[in-house]
């Protein structure tokens, strides 16, 4: 049971589900970052976008990789919005009056998802052909996901790295009162960070849709992969989304397979707990 | 320049300022005294729009109350803060490159960050150290450095010889003095009073909120109430 | 205690009416009957996770009730409906039970969907000694309560899973056998029920895997399942985890010689674009099922809902209201004991086999297995049932 072959399968499988616990986790962590509010709603915007290209797919044959891209401007004006009516107010706001609100928000969001397309569990029936490599199957839609993943990462680098808006995004995330006697204005740096996080989740929003089920509460599940991404890579740090969910992504397979996959549910909850309890600032993350 | 009339602010329910007015003049250095939680902070807080107020502040005849801090970086009053504020975990030389953020200053990035490493040649050796890494002194003169990126016309510096040693103040005073003489209007927080009386051309002295002397540089020095302060805060943070 | 005027008592039964009109137009009902109908309660999941099932299983006991009383109802009475939502759950079924019985002063009640609901809510029919007909309740435990007015229409799991055995043993005669169930009650108990057999029939071993219900993922177990080279993989899961599993099997390069699920592979939403040809099912029902009663019951649901194929839920919803429409017309008297004790003398035929029940309330079933073939389910076993030879070749995936 033991052979490479099933371990080699296993790695695989869980860098492809680690793939699409960053795009949750690196919103979530964007926005904290930044601002300091958690956004319960963050799994929300992924399921819409998953939503989306479902359907153009089912109605209207469209290429999910072309809606993937068609479902950026999307969540930009659904984000906007939700920046401008709610966000943006919790800014400094209790953390549980935070809660509340984005907490309301997820809800009423699939709310409205179940009252127009129902709770049915669907699927986006699209394939691409399988890899083999050696005697492990690498399943094309989750080659194309850990792809796009790479992709985002490389922008993300990009823009934070190397782009004067992103030396800016940094510079408020790592100390708001610093940038504003710098002459940032932290309120656009806000918006900015926001849409950045709703767009990557809307492009996990459509990975989603080509591996797992589509319906209305599947990112509230997974926003807690996400919490226990963000907790175990230290609040807001970008490298620590992407060790976290890949150390989460692979655990989790490992404990499936040579474990049980009774665990294997379990292990976001292990994470979290085991980190909050020994190390509260994350395993890369440094105490502030 | 700058001039504050009548200005009340506070935290919340707590007032701090009682109604403060004090100008800086083209080309002056003022310095501001005044004991622990008199103020100073707040006042400078309120110049740069970081916390709201009552009454007068204007820059060059343009009112500041209301305004974001973003657009008063843009007017060329820049603040050295107390506490720094850097971005501790970015390389010195992103520190620098934030201080020239604003549109006035972006054109002149490139002789701007020569002119700071000429001024602090320590920071160009470190340029891709984390800031958080770096000494408090060295800490210092990144803040200052990070002030001056924006070509300021008026520089708000809040206690910048705090925990350093004394030859690193001397330092840091001496390349304030510099800027000045290049024609930077300075409005200087200082509890080492002794040392900023001499280098400063007037000041105000605040006490719970208020301004309670005001002079010249040599009126403030040998006033003995001023000096009573000065020894009293001796003193205290002996 | 003072005498009551005339006018409390028309006062009193004014305000009645009134209630009761205003009950009967929220419940949706069509207009009472002018001569004292029966009155029956429908309990379903009509919000919440399970409401797509729930609302085929009410169109199911519609389906019948509506033809009844069109065609004059139950010896001159209409039969009306008092439909509750429990969303599927065991407290909210409860509650809904309870209104039903003590509230609308039904006769008998229509079960939900699902186990859980399924327990709670006959309890309490139970407790009012008011008989309970379930039409989608499998686990074995429903049984084991000895309950005196709970019937099922669900034959339970193991003579399907003895059925299933059987067939693998006598026609794929399987080298390697992997079973894969999901972490619910009923799968667990099937899966040992069906390993016992084969073991038994066969001589081969299963080798067992579980996953979490309803989950997106088998990714692992299916790797595990891989490595094992079987044969024949028998999965015993919902709906969704079908199309799981036959789109992870695919992305994972899991192809063995035969797939076995439970239920229509069809059914789940999340199957969509699979190509199901050769991929073996077990079930009670099958859309095309031979019989004359169910070629007359598919007739009826295609007129009535010309868009939609039958489908199993509103199938064995049909059979439980058959069931409870002619224990009505045997009844001694329209009221729990004289139901329940017509209900258990019932045998009748219904769409989804001979309708009787045994000892404990749980009808006597017979399963088949069906494949499908060229997009179509067809019936490959028992002989007595069948329609078409199994097809014995791999399958092929996607369309
Ligand atoms: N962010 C804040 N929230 C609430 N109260 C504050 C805040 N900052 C300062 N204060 C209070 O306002 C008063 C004045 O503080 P301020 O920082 O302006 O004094 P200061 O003159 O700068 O003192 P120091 O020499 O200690 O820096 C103090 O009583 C202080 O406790
Ligand atoms: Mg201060």
């Amino acid at each position: 049971m033991l052979s490479f072959e099933v371990l080699g399968q296993t790695i695989v499988n869980g860098i492809a589900a680690a793939s699409i616990y960053m795009m949750i986790s690196l919103g979530l962590a964007l926005v904290f970052g930044v601002m300091r509010v958690v956004n319960l709603a963050q799994g929300e915007f992924m399921m819409l976008a998953a939503f989306g290209s479902f359907w153009l797919f089912t109605l209207y044959g469209v290429d999910p990789y072309l809606s993937m891209v068609a479902m950026i401007p999307a969540s930009l004006l659904l984000g906007y919005a939700v920046y401008r009516l709610i966000i943006r107010r919790l800014l400094g706001a209790d953390d549980i009056n935070q809660f509340l609100a984005t907490f309301g928000l997820a809800l009423m969001l699939q709310g409205i998802a179940q009252y127009l397309w129902s709770a049915d569990l669907r699927r986006l029936p699209y394939v691409l052909p399988s890899l083999e490599v050696g005697d492990v199957t690498l399943a094309g839609v989750r080659v194309v996901n850990i792809g796009v993943c790479l992709a985002v990462l490389a922008f993300l680098a990009w823009f934070l790295g190397w782009t004067g808006i992103g030396r800016s995004v940094r510079a408020t995330a790592s100390n708001r009162m610093g940038a504003m006697l710098c002459g940032v204005d932290v309120r656009r740096v806000d918006a900015t960070t926001f849409l950045l996080g709703t767009a990557i989740s809307a492009v996990g929003g459509t990975m989603l849709a080509l591996v797992y089920f589509v319906y209305p509460s599947v990112g509230a599940g997974l926003i807690f992969k996400g919490f226990a991404v963000v907790i175990l890579g230290g609040m807001g740090s970008i490298a620590g989304v992407i060790v976290g969910s890949l150390v989460l992504g692979i655990t989790e397979a490992m404990v499936n397979v040579y474990v049980s996959s009774q665990l294997s549910a379990l292990v976001a909850f292990a994470v979290i707990f085991i980190v909050l309890v020994s190390r509260p600032q994350g395993l890369f993350g440094t105490a502030r | 320049m700058l001039a504050l009339d009548s200005v009340e602010a506070g935290y919340g329910q707590a007032k701090v300022l009682h109604g403060v007015s004090l100008t800086v003049e083209p080309g002056e250095i003022v310095v501001l005294l005044g004991a622990n939680g008199a103020g100073k902070t707040t006042t400078l807080r309120v110049i740069s729009g970081i916390i709201g107020a009552r009454g007068g502040v204007t820059f060059e005849g343009r009112p500041l109350i209301g305004m974001a801090p973003n657009r008063i970086v843009e007017l060329g009053l820049l603040q050295v803060p107390e506490g720094r504020q850097l971005f501790a975990d970015m390389s010195v030389e992103d520190n620098l490159l934030m201080g020239s953020h604003s549109a006035r200053a972006k054109p002149h990035r490139a002789r701007a960050l020569e002119q700071s490493y000429a001024l602090f040649p320590v920071l160009k050796e470190r340029r891709t150290q984390k800031a958080g890494t770096l000494s408090g002194g060295q800490q210092q003169m990144l803040a200052i450095g990070r002030a001056l990126m924006a070509q300021p016309r008026l520089l708000l510096l809040d206690e910048p010889s705090l925990g350093l040693a004394p030859q690193l103040v001397t330092a840091v005073f001496e390349a304030i003095r510099r800027s000045n003489e290049s024609g930077m209007a300075i409005l200087l927080v200082e509890q080492n009073a002794n040392q900023a009386l001499r280098f400063a051309h007037r000041g105000y002295v605040l006490e719970g909120g208020r301004v309670v002397h005001r002079g010249s540089a040599s009126e403030l020095a040998d006033d003995p109430a001023v000096q009573r302060a000065y020894l009293g805060l001796r003193a205290a943070t002996a | 205690m003072a005498a009551r005027t005339a006018f409390q008592n028309l006062a009193g039964r004014l305000a009645i009416a009134v209630g009761a009109t205003a009950l009967s137009l929220c419940a949706h009902v069509a207009p009472a009957a002018a001569a004292d109908p029966i009155k029956v309660g429908i309990v379903v999941p009509l919000s919440g996770a399970q409401a797509g099932s729930g609302e085929l299983v009410l169109r199911g006991y519609r389906l019948h009730i509506d033809e009844v009383n069109a065609s004059g109802g139950v010896a001159g009475r209409k039969i009306e409906l008092f439909t509750e939502d429990d969303r599927a759950d065991a407290t909210t079924s409860t509650s809904a039970v309870e209104k039903l019985i003590s509230q609308r002063g039904v006769v008998a009640i229509l079960g939900s969907y699902g186990s859980a609901p399924t327990t709670t809510g006959s309890d309490v029919s139970e407790r009012h000694k008011i008989p309970y007909i379930a039409a989608h309740a499998g686990e074995l435990r429903l049984h084991q309560r000895g309950l005196r007015f709970f019937f099922n229409i669900h034959p339970g799991g193991p003579p399907r899973d003895v059925a299933l055995a059987t067939f693998f043993a006598e026609v794929l005669k399987p080298k390697s056998v992997a079973g894969l169930h999901s972490n619910q009650a009923w799968s667990i108990e099937g899966m040992k029920t069906l390993a016992t057999a084969l073991k038994e029939k066969a001589g081969v071993e299963i080798r067992q895997d579980e996953f979490p219900a309803n989950t997106p993922d088998m990714s692992g177990q299916l790797t595990r399942i891989k490595a094992g080279k079987p044969d024949l993989v028998s999965l015993y899961g919902l709906d969704s985890d079908n199309a799981t599993f036959l789109r992870q099997a695919l992305e994972l390069g899991l192809n063995p010689r035969h797939i076995s699920v439970l239920g229509d592979v069809r059914a789940s939403k999340a199957a969509a674009g699979l190509n199901f040809d050769t991929v073996l099912m077990c079930d009670d029902w099958f859309v095309g099922l031979p019989g004359a009663e169910n070629e007359k019951y598919e007739r009826l649901y295609r007129t009535k809902f010309p868009k939609d194929t039958p489908d199993r839920f509103a199938v064995k919803a049909y059979a439980a209201a058959q069931v409870l429409v002619d224990a009505l017309k045997r009844a001694r008297s329209i009221d729990g004991q004289g139901v329940r004790d017509a209900l258990s003398a019932t045998d009748i035929p219904t769409p989804v086999g001979q309708a009787k029940f045994k000892e404990d309330g749980q009808r006597l079933g017979t399963f088949v297995v069906a494949q499908y073939q060229k997009g179509a389910p067809v019936v490959v076993y028992p002989e007595s049932a069948r329609t078409s030879d199994a097809q014995l070749r791999n399958w092929r995936g996607f369309r």
